[in-house]
């Protein structure tokens, strides 16, 4: 990885260097540009001993401001730094030969044509607060259907490359809809949508969706990456935690299109906002979703230091596409945060009342009890108590001599430890922590609350927790390269959060924006949606990200009108097939000259599965839920305690409705993840993550063809294909392909299936007990009423169906 | 590059140059599900993996690691110090105990009372090595393994000691040694994962010490890269086996038919990702032959089993694991990982221990001892070791328990890369602190790596900003002193 992203976004740069894809040697259409072409180069290379650390820096040289630069580049080819990266002398050479770092001939070249046009340099394109640029005028002035587009069509005309056309209606039905509720529409809703012709009808779909309850649900799925959310502790013995309530006020939030400003105040100073309301400090559970730990040995300054920087980093990374983390231990290397602003923003979260030593199997201190912020408190304690009713019935086997005895059981709990009665004493445990719920009608949440007289903050020598510099006391303050706090800022959280939230914040917006642009079409505008730093590129689309940004403050931060707005774009809407001409040209689609296609997010596979078949349960909101896993995962794994056994130790699988709700409610052990998940690529929720990088893999064709939900799915699509499909086969799988594709299959794809389906009915009318073993349902109720053998022919059809790569990818 | 275009690029070309891409039909479509008809369980030509790497011609393709979770006793087992024995049950020193960190459980004893190994240690084989009376069988292959006295580690606990020997920091969030190879040198087996896990719990202390997914986690590389658990049952890779009434032959239909589908798709669309996605479907039909062959251990004769212990037919144990660890080196495997959990003898040292190092000394010694007869030892590397061990002082009453130790501890490596029959690192007198020969545990992982031909500091993945590596930002080296 010699170039950086920059490089493949900046044909025109490139070209003038000759290393574009297409290898035509051009000179270059326009000014080299210091942010765009160099600074990643001068920060890959050089930044490492002439950039921010100041205990690093070499030959108190800066190439990170202006005043360095001109020093180094300021006298053209007479610069120090130029005769120093092109000397072949060892002792002179630049990088030097043993840093391990090089510039490339290409890059080199870059950095002549720079200098030869005077060698400007530009403040990080990041940290200045972006203006809002005018539209570009375009040729193609009847494709545009708003600002966005013209942004897209101006780069793309300079590009010589065409926007494509608009995908067909039921196409774009179907990507509104798993994008903006996570849900496939039904076949039924796409023939309404094809059906309504008024001018209007794709704009009213949108708003349909925004208003759709489910929405929330969708847009709270990168959030709860992005915030760590998980349902326990994550170091060493990983028992539960009650963090539901804090997921319910995130879907509530995005339902009611709470203000951006609002909802990252909310999360990081809710407790602090006069007269705080319940649901506001149940926001702050943002910052509380750290992992923690209660391990024998522990020395709790120690992990409170590490619950306090994984604050830092999770708000820097989430809300300022920063990578403080690096300045815990010493000035950043390539960004302008020392040391001493990382221990100043830690500061905030230092006021606050934190236990390095955790709690067992409840909730570490500060909590607030709080009834379900979505459904009420009889629903929950409906919820629980079937779910106790479950673990009474596991009680009962583990109690029972011969009930124990039985291999499921065995399986379940390992054997040593249902003999031992450990696995008994864990389940007691379960059901203790549960019923204390169900009596009190309210579950507990962890929330943000200031120390009465907090102790000072120190920076901490080289990170390290018990090496506080006590020469220095630091208050709380945010790093000096960015804009001033505001004024008015009151030195706590909430004064952090209105610092965030000033409108010419150079970060906040543009990070929000590109986080949903990211959601939509598949990559951020920004080169990196983890890192706006120097390290990065500069964006695909600097003024568009810009635009949005601004246009975002100035209406109100209003998630729902932006997300609108991107997908009434015609960028948003064209159709998603290349030819192999633009694939070669951009493989990874940053100009957006096609739409987006791609597989769909972990969570998404499996709900889409369970509602194409009509097994999902689309209740909102409340408890976690423990659909189906292999056995013996967490045991494998588990500590489980000995006395006093722990909970979250062994998996429990649910019954009943529980089994089939959205994938975002599977209850989160983050020492061992839901598998079928991770499997496709979600990650495991013990630290903040704003990026899956998409994988493709055969474990994730094993999930797809033989987890048991995903084949209950496809028996529940035969079930309701032969009871509703239509009189003959040829109308059947037209019926079932349509349900999980929203189109009609053409000739050969009918006929490759109609193959299957006769096949398959020889074979199980030959064999009528694998009919039956292959019909039963695993987490559903029996299918009454049909052949085993129509059932099961059906059911392999339809697992063939569920798994085309069209059924669970975007496209 | 970004690695999502990297990847897309690569995509893109592969397509571009094996064959045009609108004549994805009939014909196109059998040279994609080409390899399957070829593929064997025998090594093959290098799958993944980077085009730079290895960096240099490795001493080992393949490599197998021991992973002792719960901190094994350096004291007990491997490093012999007379001193300690005429000094049991006295106070330690307090020069030795020094003022470094001492974990939560035993800061505030009132006494440090040093305790003797709990069996005498013997000189054994031709490099007169010292090891315990509760290792026998690795006693016996002294000559082939490199002791590594003076290994060391920040951590004080389990959770950040196994995260940081297993990821290369403390820090959560790392890639584990395990990916980072998949990651750098891919599979040279097309019918089996380029890293595989196994788990097993000892009799030592019974639930151990918990471990964690990170552990075998990819961290911040692409999730491809993360470990596979090998499990024994019926799906020893998750979701291996068919539902029930889905057949091999109906399997083969349905994945004929996804593959034509999906090619269907292939030419309108355009997007690489289908061709790869076919091509895993056929991986993960091979892999459903190719792991319960990896399973099956009826061709093994029964001298086999009476090298590796009676426990190696018991499928789950410690033993079984190493019986299948050397079937997957035989496969091409690149990185086979057993976590063998109860080492953490806080109190009842005197039965655990003994325990543990029956669960486990047998099969270990055989595993180096088979890859010997077999002629793998010489390209496949084996490590043996936990994240820290135990202190020279009692926890509790005299005898009775050790505490975590970090400050220096002993590993062992044999095979591709280590010369055999060596020692490295020394102790002082009562096995607590380093004298000389120190190894961090980013050492340790720089030397895994350099055995397999990878240089620490250029295997790189740039992530937020920063090109990281397993062996963090501090200068860490291979151990010179141990390789061949």
């Amino acid at each position: 990885m010699a170039l950086p992203a920059a490089m493949a976004l900046l044909p025109m740069a490139l070209a003038a260097v000759g290393m574009w894809a297409g290898g035509t040697l051009a000179v270059a259409a326009e000014a080299v540009q210091f942010n765009r072409d160099i600074r990643p180069l001068l920060s890959g290379a050089c930044f490492h001993c002439h950039g921010p650390d100041a205990a690093h820096r070499e030959a108190d040289l800066r190439l990170d401001e202006a005043a360095g630069v001109q020093l180094a580049f300021g006298d053209g080819s007479d610069s120090e730094a130029w005769l120093r990266i092109t000397s072949d002398d060892p002792h002179e050479q630049m990088p030097p030969p043993d840093s391990n770092k090089q510039l490339q001939p290409a890059e080199i070249a870059l950095v002549k044509q720079w200098i030869e046009q005077g060698a400007e340099y530009q403040a990080h394109w990041s940290f200045v607060a972006p203006a809002r640029p005018q539209p570009p005028e375009v040729k193609q002035a009847d494709w545009p259907r708003n600002e966005i587009d013209r942004f897209v069509l101006s780069r793309l005309e300079s590009e010589n490359l065409s926007p494509s056309p608009e995908a067909d209606r039921a196409t774009l039905a179907r990507r509104l809809y798993l994008d903006l509720i996570g849900l496939p529409p039904t076949p039924d809703e796409v023939e309404a949508f094809l059906a309504d012709t008024t001018p209007d009808a794709y704009q009213r779909l949108v708003d349909r969706l925004l208003a759709d309850k489910h929405h929330g649900e969708r847009m709270a799925l990168p959030w709860l990456d992005a915030a760590r959310h998980a349902d326990t502790n994550g170091f060493s013995i990983d028992d539960h935690r009650d963090v539901w309530a804090w997921r319910d006020w995130v879907i509530n939030a995005y339902n009611n299109n709470m203000p951006y400003d609002q909802f990252i105040t909310e999360q990081l100073a809710g407790d602090l906002l006069p007269q705080a309301t319940v649901e506001q400090r149940v926001a702050t559970g943002f910052l509380r979703n750290s992992m923690s730990t209660h391990e024998g040995g522990t020395l709790p300054e120690e992990y409170r230091v590490i619950y306090l920087a994984d604050k830092v980093d999770t708000v820097a990374t989430a809300m300022l596409g920063l990578t403080m983390r690096c300045a815990q231990c010493h000035d950043h290397k390539y960004d302008p945060i020392s040391q001493e602003e990382f221990y100043r923003f830690y500061a905030y979260f230092d006021r606050a009342v934190e236990h390095g030593k955790g709690a067992t199997n409840a909730n570490t201190a500060p909590t607030l009890a709080v009834e379900p912020l979505i459904g009420d408190a009889a629903a929950m304690r409906d919820r629980l108590q079937q779910r106790v009713a479950t673990l009474k019935s596991w009680q009962q086997r583990l109690s029972d001599k011969q009930a124990r005895a039985a291999p499921e059981v065995q399986e379940a709990f390992r054997s040593d430890l249902v003999a031992s009665g450990i696995a008994l004493k864990t389940v007691n445990t379960e059901i203790g922590v549960l019923e204390k719920t169900i009596k009190d009608g309210r579950v507990t949440a962890m929330v943000m609350q200031e120390q009465p007289r907090p102790s000072p903050t120190y920076l901490l020598i080289r990170g390290a927790y018990d090496q506080p510099d006590k020469s220095k006391p630091l208050t709380p303050g945010t790093p000096a390269a960015l804009p001033p706090l505001p004024d008015d800022a009151p030195p706590n959280r909430l004064g952090l959060a209105n610092w965030l939230t000033r409108p010419d914040h150079p970060l906040t917006a543009r990070v929000a924006v590109n986080r949903s642009w990211q959601m939509l079409f598949g990559n951020g505008l920004a080169g990196s949606v983890n890192d706006f730093g120097s390290q990065v590129g500069p964006p695909s689309h600097p003024e568009l990200l810009d635009w949005l940004a601004v246009d975002f403050v100035e209406n109100g931060w209003d998630t729902k009108r932006l997300i609108k707005q991107m997908v009434m774009s015609a960028t948003y809407r064209q159709v998603s097939s290349a030819s192999a001409e633009l694939l070669a040209r951009d493989p990874g689609n940053r100009l957006l000259a096609r739409g987006a296609r791609f597989r769909l997010p972990a969570e998404l596979v499996r709900d889409n599965a369970l509602a194409i078949s009509g097994l999902l349960v689309r209740d909102v909101g409340g408890p976690s839920v423990y659909p189906l896993q292999p056995k013996g995962l967490w045991a494998e794994v588990s500590h489980y305690g000995y006395e006093r056994p722990f909970t979250a130790q062994v998996f429990i699988p649910d019954t009943g409705e529980a089994l089939r709700r959205r994938s975002m409610y599977t209850f989160w052990k983050r020492t061992s993840p839901p598998p079928s998940l991770t499997a496709l690529d979600a990650p495991t929720r013990e630290v903040c993550t704003v990026e899956r990088l998409s994988t493709n893999t055969p474990l994730q064709a094993l999930v797809l063809l033989n987890e048991p939900q995903f084949v209950d799915a496809a028996r529940a699509l035969a079930a309701a294909t032969i009871d509703a499909g239509g009189g003959d086969d040829q109308q059947r799988v037209a019926f079932a392909f349509r349900r999980a594709t929203l189109r009609e299959p053409n000739s050969r794809e009918a006929a490759v299936l109609l193959g299957r389906l006769a096949a398959a009915r020889q074979k199980y009318s030959e064999q009528p007990d694998e009919a039956a073993r292959l019909a039963a349902p695993v987490t559903t109720e029996p299918f009454e009423g049909l052949d085993p053998i129509e059932h099961a022919a059906w059911t392999v059809v339809c697992g063939v169906i569920l798994n085309l790569d069209e059924t669970i990818s975007k496209e | 590059m970004d690695p999502r275009d990297e990847l897309a690029l690569l995509l893109t070309r592969r397509q571009l140059f094996s064959r045009g891409r609108n004549a994805v039909g009939a014909a196109a479509l059998a040279s994609l599900l080409g390899p399957s008809a070829v593929a064997s369980a025998a090594e093959g030509e290098p799958q993944g993996g980077l085009p730079n790497l290895p960096h240099f011609v490795p001493q080992a393709k393949r490599a197998i690691y021991l992973f002792q979770s719960g901190g094994p006793s350096h004291i007990d087992l491997f490093d012999h110090k007379p001193r300690l024995v005429q000094e049991h049950g006295k106070e330690l020193p307090k020069a030795v105990m020094g003022d470094q960190r001492v974990t939560g459980m035993t800061s505030g004893q009132a006494k440090f009372l040093s305790c003797g190994p709990i069996r005498p240690l013997q000189q054994h084989g031709e490099c007169g090595r010292w090891i315990s009376d509760l290792l026998p069988y690795t006693a016996k292959i002294v000559d082939d393994i490199s002791l590594l006295k003076a290994v060391h580690t920040e951590s004080i606990n389990h959770d950040p000691g196994i995260t940081a020997i297993n990821t290369g920091s403390e820090q959560i969030g790392h890639a584990s040694l395990g990916a980072w190879l998949s990651y750098g040198l891919g599979s040279v087996n097309a019918d089996l994962p380029a890293y595989m896990v196994l788990l097993s719990q000892g009799t030592g202390k019974n639930p151990g010490q918990p471990i964690f997914s990170r552990l075998w986690g990819s961290g911040y590389l692409p999730s491809k890269h993360q470990g596979v658990r090998l499990r024994s049952g019926a799906n020893p890779v998750l979701y291996l086996e068919n539902p029930p009434g889905i057949d091999r032959e109906m399997r083969r239909g349905q994945l004929d038919d996804l593959a034509a589908l999906n090619a269907e798709k292939l030419t309108i669309s355009g997007d690489p990702e289908i061709e790869t996605r076919i091509a895993q479907y056929e991986m993960a039909f091979r892999m459903q032959t190719s792991v319960p062959g990896l399973m099956d251990l009826s061709d093994e004769p029964e001298e086999v089993f009476e090298m590796y212990g009676p426990e190696s037919r018991q499928p789950g144990t410690y033993a079984a694991n190493c019986l299948l660890a050397r079937r997957m080196m035989e496969r091409g495997v690149r990185f086979v990982q057993l976590f063998h959990r109860g080492w953490d003898q806080h109190n009842a040292l005197q039965t655990h221990l003994p325990n543990q190092c029956r669960d486990t000394d047998q099969a270990s010694a055989a595993l180096v001892a088979d890859l010997k007869q077999r002629g793998l030892l010489d390209d496949t590397l084996v490590v043996w070791g936990g994240e820290f061990g135990r202190t020279a002082y009692s926890q509790g009453a005299l005898g009775s328990g050790r505490d975590h130790h970090g400050r220096c501890f002993a590993m062992w490596l044999a095979g591709g890369g280590i010369r055999p029959g060596v020692e490295h690192g020394e102790t002082d007198e009562y096995a607590y602190n380093i004298v000389s020969g120190g190894v961090h545990t980013n050492d340790l992982n720089a030397t895994i790596l350099h055995c397999l031909g990878v240089d620490h500091q250029r295997l790189t993945f740039r992530f937020q900003g920063l090109d990281q590596r397993l062996t963090g930002v501090e200068k860490r080296s291979p151990i010179r002193e141990i390789l061949r």
